[in-house]
């Protein structure tokens, strides 16, 4: 991101202790203070100790983040663009928008960003390098158009992402993440963040018999937070595949059903809310092949989740030894290189890399794995093959590598389990078909 | 007891000036949302911290949440747990389970009623605001207590907050404010003060980014002295400039019969 | 079965107001410490936790007024039901609840159910029954023992049984009042109201 003479931009979020009182022109007055005694920095990091005792009363962490991790030489702050986003966490749990007539119904949850809930999830992401921060500039981007009220009809945007790609590579996470994230960058814009989770499963569980009414109101309640023009309203809707599933299936059938007045009703309603300014809408589909909604189809935000490529598998697996030595239940620490290191060292054999190569052989043979698979591996290695309260990081690696074999022959074993789940899937469908 | 009279029509004596003062009092709090209480004079810290914590009970059975009044429930609480201490074979499931709601609730509202007078130990309260259902950005019901404009003075020079407590329940329930004719949902009820940034209070949470919702009806319940009737001056509005929202880190959640 | 649910009758519409009056009174009773708290037991009704005298000479004289009143409710001649509170040792009339009851005598001459549910008058009633309750947070205390009594006001050339006696208004001298919600079956009307002594100690 050279560009000419430009200063590079520097981002640094300040997450301030829940119980601080401190006004937020003193945090970041001792924040930058903070960085000037501390100028010279070699990418991202993250400061939880401090040598004052204003940050340490009032501040949990000082962080430099969304730094592209290729940074061959230090950096001196001193010469670069500093924005400084302070935040504090949201405590409270989600709450439901529940509709007046019947509690029972929970059409959605909602979380005042940012959120506690969602903290530490953008950082346990791992994707291709540069999807994050991309995705991040992106939605940016859009909202600052829209803000500024760019002309939609001149230069062709909207607020509408998509991400797909196969189960289990953390796309709903990353739509929290993502939502938290921008709640803290824009927190000079917008006082607050929303973040609405509609829930498809009782979407099309329980109100396929009831009218569309209920789909009106549950907006109603969704534009009540868009009218708070000083709130950033994100509206999450996950496996939005389902919504084309319905649509499709009733198209097919003679009569227009409740079915189908439902997800008219849901596509309609989201045209209408997308047009806000302070709206952003994430949807998120396990299919990977061309979606046929034409609501979706607009998105301008499409972006492919893969499953994690063999350095993200790597950096998975580095992030979890990290915190189990941490937590000491690897002791001693040792040392484990990043990825980025190992490639400058040429993946040279020595004494002190031994473990991280391998632990990047492990990383090799675990490609194929979900996301979500691979975070619960160190759990698996710890709970089969180590069975004691501390472990050296050698013995637990090659716990790690019997527990990668484990987990591949089960895979195996469970596409077989799929293949029934696919069948039985099939069935359902056909019953779907006839009550259209 | 007494014995049962019958006894012929006497027409009787409506004073006219009285039913216009509360009309008054009933259109402004239909059309405004607001109760003015004056009182005749100053009160204490602790005479604060008790309207708060009388209108937070008193809210919460008119709104339905609480079954019978928070003085009942706590008589009731007490005999039943004496009869389950002597007839232990006796209780039932049903019983226990409602009773272990009626508990929780009112261990609750407890805690909160006691950090309420911590905090009012701590700084001047000049807003609480009772926000119920929904979330703290859009509750389903909002109410404000006001305190801005209440002169504050030692005991002794303070009117008895019994009095100041009858003149403020009797103005609410002149005002109808909180009837219902309908059935009122259980929700949660959240407790937010506004109370100096230094104060030092721990227990409440504080929401330096917390704005009064405004897209909801907020039902102002404005305490105030009458300036004429105090030698003390009234709190400006710079006097609040370092006054920031706390949040009470619980709910309080009702509970039906 | 179902014309009950959907409307209601003179004698649906009186039997209500009756049942008002024994749970308004035994409430009244009860929040205003007349007779001790151990001597009440809990119901639920009207979805709320009420509570009911157990004390058997209290829950018997209660009964038969309240049946003579449902007869009168039924006939349209009663006006006025007054609960009086006196201060046992000086006689002082202390507090004086009145509910004023207007009946559309019409409905003595038809017969068909009036167009109004038994929920939506019983949610009426609660919210009146809920107001009995919320009077203890401004009425003042009763300090000494106290005594009650019942005065019913009705049409003239009724015909009243023996054990009733006539009696003054009973009226507090120096008194506020306090106006609680009204509510209506259709056929009876009730307006509820507190008078109380004035106490200057504010």
């Amino acid at each position: 991101m050279e560009m000419g003479n430009q200063k590079q931009n520097i981002i640094v979020e300040v997450h301030v202790k829940s119980h601080s009182t401190a006004k937020l022109s003193e945090v970041k007055m001792h924040v930058l203070a903070l960085l000037n005694r501390h100028s010279m920095v070699f990418g991202n990091y993250r400061w939880t100790e401090f040598d004052e005792d204003f940050l340490r009363k009032h501040v949990e962490s000082v962080a430099i983040v969304d730094l592209e991790e290729m940074i061959t030489q230090p950096l001196d702050l001193k010469s670069c663009s500093v924005s400084v986003h302070i935040f504090t966490l949201n405590e409270d749990g989600p709450s439901t928008l529940s509709l007046e007539d019947d509690e029972e119904l929970s059409a959605a949850n909602h979380w005042l960003l940012p959120a506690a809930e969602f903290h530490g999830i953008w950082e346990s992401l791992v994707y291709e390098s540069g999807v994050k921060t991309q995705l991040l500039d992106y939605v940016t981007t859009t909202i600052y158009f829209s803000d500024k009220n760019v002309d939609s009809n001149l230069i062709s945007w909207n607020r509408v992402v998509l991400l797909h790609g196969p189960p289990g590579t953390g796309k709903t996470s990353l739509c929290k993440a993502l939502a938290q994230k921008l709640s803290i960058r824009l927190s000079s814009r917008y006082s607050y963040g929303q973040f609405v989770e509609i829930n498809s499963h009782s979407l099309f569980s329980k109100w396929f018999s009831e009218s569309g009414k209920l789909v009106t109101k549950m907006f109603q309640k969704i534009q009540q937070l868009i009218d708070d023009k000083d709130a950033l309203v994100f509206v999450l809707i996950d496996e939005v595949e389902s919504l084309t599933a319905a649509r499709n299936a009733c198209q097919a059938g003679t009569e227009p059903s409740d079915a189908i007045r439902v997800v008219n009703s849901v596509l309609t309603q989201l045209d209408q809310i997308k047009r806000h300014s302070n709206v952003v809408i994430l949807t998120t589909s396990n299919v990977t092949e061309k979606i046929d909604l034409a609501f979706v189809d607009r998105a301008d935000i499409k972006q492919y989740i893969g499953p994690p490529s063999e350095k993200g598998i790597y950096n998975i697996y580095l992030s979890c030894l990290e915190e189990l030595m941490k937590c000491q239940l690897i002791y001693p620490r040792q040392q484990l290189f990043t990825m980025f290191e190992l490639e400058t060292m040429g993946f040279a054999k020595s004494e002190v890399s031994e473990h991280s190569l391998n632990l990047r052989n492990i990383a090799l043979k675990s490609k194929g794995l979900s996301g979500r698979a691979l975070r619960k591996l160190p759990f698996l290695a710890h709970a089969l093959f180590v069975k004691s309260p501390t472990v050296t990081l050698e013995r637990f690696l090659e716990a790690m590598d019997r527990a990668v074999d484990k987990q591949r022959e089960e895979k195996v074993n469970l596409v077989n389990v799929f293949d029934i789940v696919m069948y039985h899937t099939a069935l359902t469908c056909q019953l779907f078909w006839s009550s259209c | 007891g007494g014995g049962i009279k019958a006894i012929l029509p006497i027409p009787s004596t409506n004073p006219a000036r009285k039913i216009c003062e509360s009309d008054e009092v009933i259109r402004r709090a239909q059309e405004e949302g607001c109760v003015n209480v004056v009182f005749p004079g100053t009160v204490t810290q602790e005479g604060c911290c008790r309207f708060v914590s009388e209108i937070l009970k008193c809210i919460l059975y008119q709104r339905q949440q609480l079954p019978m009044t928070y003085d009942q429930l706590v008589y009731s609480q007490k005999k039943q747990q004496a009869s389950l201490q002597v007839n232990r074979k006796h209780y039932h499931c049903s019983v226990d389970m409602d009773w272990r709601k009626c508990q929780q609730t009112l261990q609750e509202l407890e805690e909160v009623l006691q950090q309420l007078e911590v905090l009012f130990s701590l700084s001047r309260v000049p807003r609480v605001l009772l926000l119920m259902g929904g979330s703290i950005v859009l509750p389903k019901e909002l109410y404000e207590i006001n305190m801005e404009a209440l002169v504050l003075a030692g005991g002794d020079q303070s009117l008895r907050v019994s009095s100041c407590l009858r003149q403020l329940f009797r103005t609410l329930f002149v005002a109808d404010l909180l009837s219902d004719t309908r059935p009122v949902r259980l929700m949660p009820t959240t407790v937010l003060v506004l109370a100096h940034r230094d104060c030092g209070v721990g227990w409440f949470r504080p929401k330096l980014q917390f704005k009064v919702p405004t897209r909801v009806k907020n039902q102002i319940i404005a305490l105030s002295s009458d300036p004429s009737a105090c030698k003390e001056p009234r709190a400006d509005r710079s006097d609040w400039q370092d006054y920031v929202w706390f949040q009470a880190p619980m709910t309080i959640k009702g509970f039906s019969n | 079965m179902t014309s009950t649910l959907k409307g209601i009758t003179l004698k649906g519409s009186a039997e209500l107001v009756a049942e008002f009056f024994s749970f308004g009174i035994n409430s009244i009773l009860y929040q205003r410490g007349i007779y001790p708290p151990e001597t009440f037991t809990r119901v639920t009704h009207y979805d709320m936790s009420l509570q009911l005298t157990t004390d058997p000479k209290l829950k018997n004289y209660l009964t038969n007024v309240v049946s003579q009143l449902k007869e009168w409710l039924f006939e349209c001649t009663v006006q006025k039901l007054v609960l009086v509170i006196t201060c046992l040792e000086t006689n002082e009339v202390l507090e004086r609840w009145q509910f004023d009851i207007e009946c559309d005598k019409s409905a003595k001459e038809s017969s068909a159910p009036r167009e109004k549910s038994i929920k939506t008058i019983q949610d009426e009633i609660r919210s009146v029954i809920r107001q009995i309750t919320a009077t203890v947070t401004f009425l003042p205390l009763l300090e000494t023992p106290c005594a009650f009594d019942l005065l019913v006001y009705t049409d003239k050339d009724l015909v009243v049984p023996d054990k009733w006696e006539e009696s003054g208004p009973q009226i507090i001298d120096q008194s506020e009042e306090v106006r609680l919600r009204s509510f209506t079956t259709s056929i009876h009307k009730v307006n509820s109201m507190v008078a109380y002594k004035r106490t200057d100690s504010v």
